[in-house]
């Protein structure tokens, strides 16, 4: 399910919330209507957080997390990090990190089974993300940018990189990541593909500039219309790709 | 809310207190008045300025090493709430502290007995040396004096009256 | 979205308010105070500021007219030539040309006049000058009325263009009049243009948006039609020929088998014919409307030979369609799109800038590095959910938080552990975390018992192990003895070193005036406290004079001498407000006489002190009362 949604105006849904398959933090907002379209969508099956880190809204950005597990950043309260616990299952290991690099979203992006991570991520972090979220590690940038968080984003169904990526490098990091990647922008050609929306398994949550030739993208790599396979819808796109985007 | 301990003097710092510094390597210091403020800014390394808690530690002056501090620590793996486990947790903090309290003034009465010792010495030698700032030492000399004289002429006394039985 | 808008174009006032708005303005914006018997060169300054001014303005005014109304070489040529046929290519040229010589002529009379005024002898003169110019830079204006008044309705016609991007994916329908074409554009779009029963009932061009797979398209309406040589169209005919000239488009060429809209299939097929070089290299399609009324199939054969020949042409597609019943449009304007995407994507294609974005048309594959099965991770309970949504198409609703939020209104307060995973009991506990300067969350830890009982263990082992014991011998008594002796040695030694600083350490002068000399400290009373103090008896000594004190007599008595030379008797000699002043009291006295005396000063001159600085009122009344106006209070 693809939803365009907004925080306070904002486009940038990656940032105020994260979404992994078995749970969804929030940010806590002016008003319930951006907690309410997650819930609307969500809660019947995961549980939907309001949350916050180190009293700030940007949840998105600081963490990190999958099915198997959340990293905090060292900035998190104790009552923070006792909220979470509280409201999340004890299947999810959550863990704090003393780590430099405290925005954990933009240095880190992962799925259930693979991360990628920022060359200059501390090794002890890395141990951390291996048993904490059980996955595979891999130390790589994405177009020439350290912040793979930002980006790009990807589940384990698929996954979609900075627009500027070549291919060549696509092809790696899907080799590397076992999932098909796409070169693509959100919100209106914005580059911060992991700032821009929040994906799982089955639901996408992206800004509301998103155009509907991203959204139609975004659907088909991340599988969300269940049918052909990829690289044949892509190639229904093609034209219309082709069209938007000159 | 937390209760964050000062960089350099290991006070308490209670919400809303103190000052914090974040050096560029995203290390956080947090200060309880200027007055630590300042000494870091100086450069003081807390272990070698006298009154931190750092320096009695590690010059011994109070108990710094104890498997009763290794309850207290920041915990990065929370636990769920249980209502048992934290009125728990709160009875064996109390108990804790006891066993804690207990150690560490052990610790300095060990220091202190020393110093009896020491103190012993040092009055023995104070009354050697300077007594006469509160006695001279010609006090009671004359009595002394007197007393001897008397017991001479006693002598004399008796051996008159010998020489005179004598004769 | 379009970067051909002409709603920005500033009003042209007619040339009376022109020169109505000019010459207040130069009224209001300079000086109008002059006299005769101010100086020539002033005089002549402020004259010729007026007429600068004026022709300042009047070029400012003319030059933003000129610049904001569209060149014709620089705009796209659509508009161009839609700006041709609607406004007319040399009128439109004429009157900016027009406004561009009365610019030059303006500048060209304020600088003769300027240069006259230059020469003025008199304030008459030079009056009578400005007053010259200012007539003729009027006139002048006058005589732009006709263009002026035309290029106001040219820019009042321009804001009411509808903004058609000419780069931009676009379908164009064209045909004769009354054929269904304004119907078509209304069924696919939302533009909403007038349909009537009469042919010309369309008489400029529409513009409405459709999507087609995700993106925007431009549908373009056009005025019918009719068949004669392009020399011989009106206004609303050539509209229609300029889009079709110019827009890179789709062409739907709309066609009527049912002769309703009062021309012949024979009439159209020449038109078709006749326009088909306006076709040339773009996608069109031929589409027969009003099938609700007569189908292709139906018609008479004679008639259905004419369509012949364009159902031969292998470029051209011919579709069928109704407006009214509404059959076959969406696959015309399928087929449209589809065609005119083809075409675009195929000229893109062959362009350079294509590399830029080539890397996102490929979706990289991944290959397998081992043979760990990565699936992915979706809840039954989700594909439950999607099962029932594709089953029932209306979803159950819940209440949700923005609901509650709505509902409460200003009472509403976010409830952080409604959604807690915790037994329904403790869900609402206030969690401690302080207890005594520590932090509750600091301690807690699974284990924490046990480990705590292992303490608690050694520390019993401990207390056997006697490792608390502080026994401490007693002292004896001669030890209590020396202690005491010690610290009363101390606290002796401490009142020495007091008095030692005490007299050591004063920096003020050692004889104060007012104070007289000390008197000796030693006395044989003093020392016979302090020996017996110490514990010597000095009773009974028959050698020591401790009784009573002897003074020494003089050996010999000292005489009065004069002071024998000048130098040793100015060295003996008082500070002169000493002089003669006998003892502490009389000093007291005197000065205070001195400070009366000085009082008397500040009196006589009614002075508050000793300083000249006076202000004889701090807060003077105009300043400070009355109706404030705008501004600082302190400027008044």
């Amino acid at each position: 399910m693809a939803v365009r949604t907004q925080f306070e105006n904002n486009n940038e849904i990656g940032v105020f919330s994260k979404l992994t398959n078995s749970y969804c933090l929030v940010a806590i907002g002016g008003s319930a209507n951006f907690y309410s379209i997650f819930e609307s969508e969500l809660s019947e099956t995961i549980p939907v957080v309001h949350s916050s880190i180190a009293g700030c809204r940007i949840v998105g950005r600081l963490t990190v997390g999958n099915r198997h597990g959340l990293i905090v950043p060292n900035s998190t309260t104790d009552q923070e990090l006792q909220h979470l616990r509280n409201s999340i299952p004890d299947s999810v290991k959550i863990q704090r990190v003393e780590e430099k690099l405290s925005a954990l979203g933009n240095v880190v992006a992962c799925n259930d089974y693979v991360a990628l991570v920022h060359p200059d991520l501390d090794r002890e972090t890395e141990e951390i993300l291996q048993d904490t979220l059980g996955v595979e590690v891999f130390r790589q940038s994405v177009a020439g940018n350290a912040l793979v968080g930002s980006y790009c984003l990807f589940t384990n169904q698929g996954g979609i990189v900075h627009p500027k990526t070549p291919t060549s490098e696509q092809d790696e990091l899907s080799s590397l990541l076992q999932v098909p990647l796409v070169a693509g922008s959100i919100n209106r050609g914005s580059e911060v593909v992991g700032a821009g929306m929040v994906a799982n398994d089955w639901s996408i949550f992206c800004g509301m500039d998103t155009t509907a030739t991203e959204l139609s993208l975004l659907e088909a790599v991340f599988r969300l219309n269940a049918g052909a396979p990829l690289p044949q819808q892509t190639a229904n796109m093609r034209q219309s790709l082709i069209e938007s985007m000159s | 809310m937390r209760i964050e301990k000062c960089y350099f003097c290991s006070s308490h710092l209670y919400p809303g207190h103190g000052i914090q510094f974040v050096r560029n390597d995203c290390k956080i210091f947090k200060f309880c008045r200027s007055k630590c403020h300042r000494a870091f800014q100086k450069k003081k390394n807390p272990r070698k300025v006298r009154w931190t808690k750092a320096f009695r530690k590690s010059a011994g002056k109070e108990l710094g090493v104890d498997p009763s501090f290794e309850f207290e620590k920041r915990r990065n793996a929370p636990q769920k709430y249980d209502r048992e486990a934290w009125v728990k947790t709160v009875e064996a903090m109390k108990r804790i502290e006891k066993i804690k309290h207990k150690r560490s003034s052990h610790h300095i009465m060990q220091r202190l007995k020393k110093a009896k010792v020491l103190d012993k010495e040092k009055d023995i030698k104070e009354v050697q040396r300077n007594l006469s700032l509160i006695r001279s030492p010609a006090a009671g000399l004359k009595k002394a004096q007197e007393e001897r004289m008397v017991e001479e002429i006693h002598e004399s006394d008796e051996e008159m009256m010998a020489e005179e039985i004598e004769l | 979205m379009s970067q051909y808008n002409f709603k920005k174009i500033a009003v042209v006032p007619t040339s009376t308010d022109f020169i109505d708005i000019i010459l207040s303005k130069t009224q209001r914006k300079t000086p109008t105070v002059v006299h005769k018997s101010y100086k020539i060169t002033r005089i002549r300054a402020f004259y010729m500021r007026k007429v600068r001014y004026t022709q300042q303005n009047f070029h400012d005014r003319l030059s933003q007219i000129i610049q904001e109304f569209p060149k014709l070489e620089d705009v796209h040529p659509f508009y161009a030539d839609l700006m041709n046929v609607l406004y007319d290519k040399d009128h439109y040229k004429l009157a900016l040309g027009q406004i561009n010589t009365a610019r030059h002529l303006i500048d060209n009379i304020a600088k003769d006049f300027s240069r006259l005024i230059k020469y003025g002898d008199s304030l008459y003169r030079c009056k009578q000058l400005k007053k010259a110019a200012m007539g003729r830079m009027a006139t002048l204006m006058k005589k732009q009325a006709s263009s002026l008044k035309y290029l106001e309705q040219v820019r009042q016609h321009l804001a009411r263009l509808p903004s058609i991007d000419p780069n931009t994916r676009t379908i164009l329908v064209c045909g004769f009049p009354n054929v269904g074409k304004s119907s078509f554009v209304n069924k696919i779009t939302r533009a909403d243009v007038e349909v009537q029963p009469y042919a010309f009932t369309t008489k400029s061009l529409y513009v409405g948006h459709t999507d087609y797979k995700y993106l925007r398209w431009q549908v373009v309406d056009t005025p019918g039609i009719l068949d004669h040589p392009l020399e011989s169209r009106n206004t609303i005919e050539m509209q229609a020929i300029t889009a079709l000239a110019h827009l890179r488009a789709a062409v739907l060429y709309v066609s009527d088998p049912s002769e309703q809209c009062g021309h012949s299939i024979e009439e159209q097929i020449s038109l078709f014919n006749n326009i088909k070089p306006l076709f040339a290299n773009k996608p069109l399609l031929f589409v027969l409307n009003k099938t609700d009324i007569i189908r292709m199939e139906d018609l008479p054969d004679e008639k259905r030979a004419c369509y012949e020949e364009v159902i031969s042409d292998p470029n051209i597609k011919v579709l069928e369609m109704s407006t009214f019943d509404e059959t076959g449009i969406t696959s015309v304007k399928d087929e449209a799109c589809e065609r005119l995407m083809n075409y675009r994507v195929e000229s893109k294609m062959r362009t350079k800038k294509v590399n830029e974005f080539l890397n996102r048309l490929h979706v990289a594959v991944p290959q397998a590095r081992d043979d760990k099965v990565r699936l992915p991770f979706i809840p039954e309970k989700v594909l439950e959910k999607q099962r029932a949504m594709e089953e029932s198409a209306e979803r159950r609703k819940k209440k949700l938080e923005r609901d509650i939020e709505e509902e409460l209104g200003d009472d509403y307060i976010l409830d952080l552990k409604k959604h807690y995973d915790l037994p329904e009991d403790y869900k609402y506990d206030v969690i401690p975390e302080i207890w005594q300067g520590h932090n509750i969350a600091d301690y807690i830890d699974p284990d924490i018992l046990k480990k705590l009982d292992e303490l608690e263990k050694e520390e019993e082992l401990r207390e056997e192990a006697g490792f608390y014991d502080m026994s401490e011998e007693e002292d004896d008594e001669s030890m209590a003895e020396i202690r005491e002796l010690a610290a009363q040695i101390r606290t002796k030694k401490s009142f020495l070193k007091d008095q030692k600083q005490m007299t050591k350490s004063s920096t003020k002068p050692i004889m104060p005036r007012n104070t007289a000399a000390r008197k000796r400290g030693r006395s044989v009373s003093g020392l016979r406290d302090k020996m017996s103090e110490l514990g010597v008896n000095l009773e009974d000594n028959p050698n020591a004079h401790y009784m009573r004190s002897v003074s020494r007599k003089p050996k010999r008595m000292k005489l009065e001498i004069e002071p024998k030379s000048r130098s040793r008797s100015r060295s003996m000699s008082k500070p002169r407000n000493e002089m003669g002043v006998k003892d502490e009291a009389m000093r007291v006295k005197l000065n205070k006489g001195i400070q009366k005396t000085m009082k008397k000063k500040i009196n006589k001159f009614a002075r508050k002190g000793e300083g000249d600085r006076h202000i004889p009122d701090l807060k003077p009344k105009h300043l400070f009362t009355g109706r404030r106006g705008i501004g600082k209070t302190d400027r008044r």
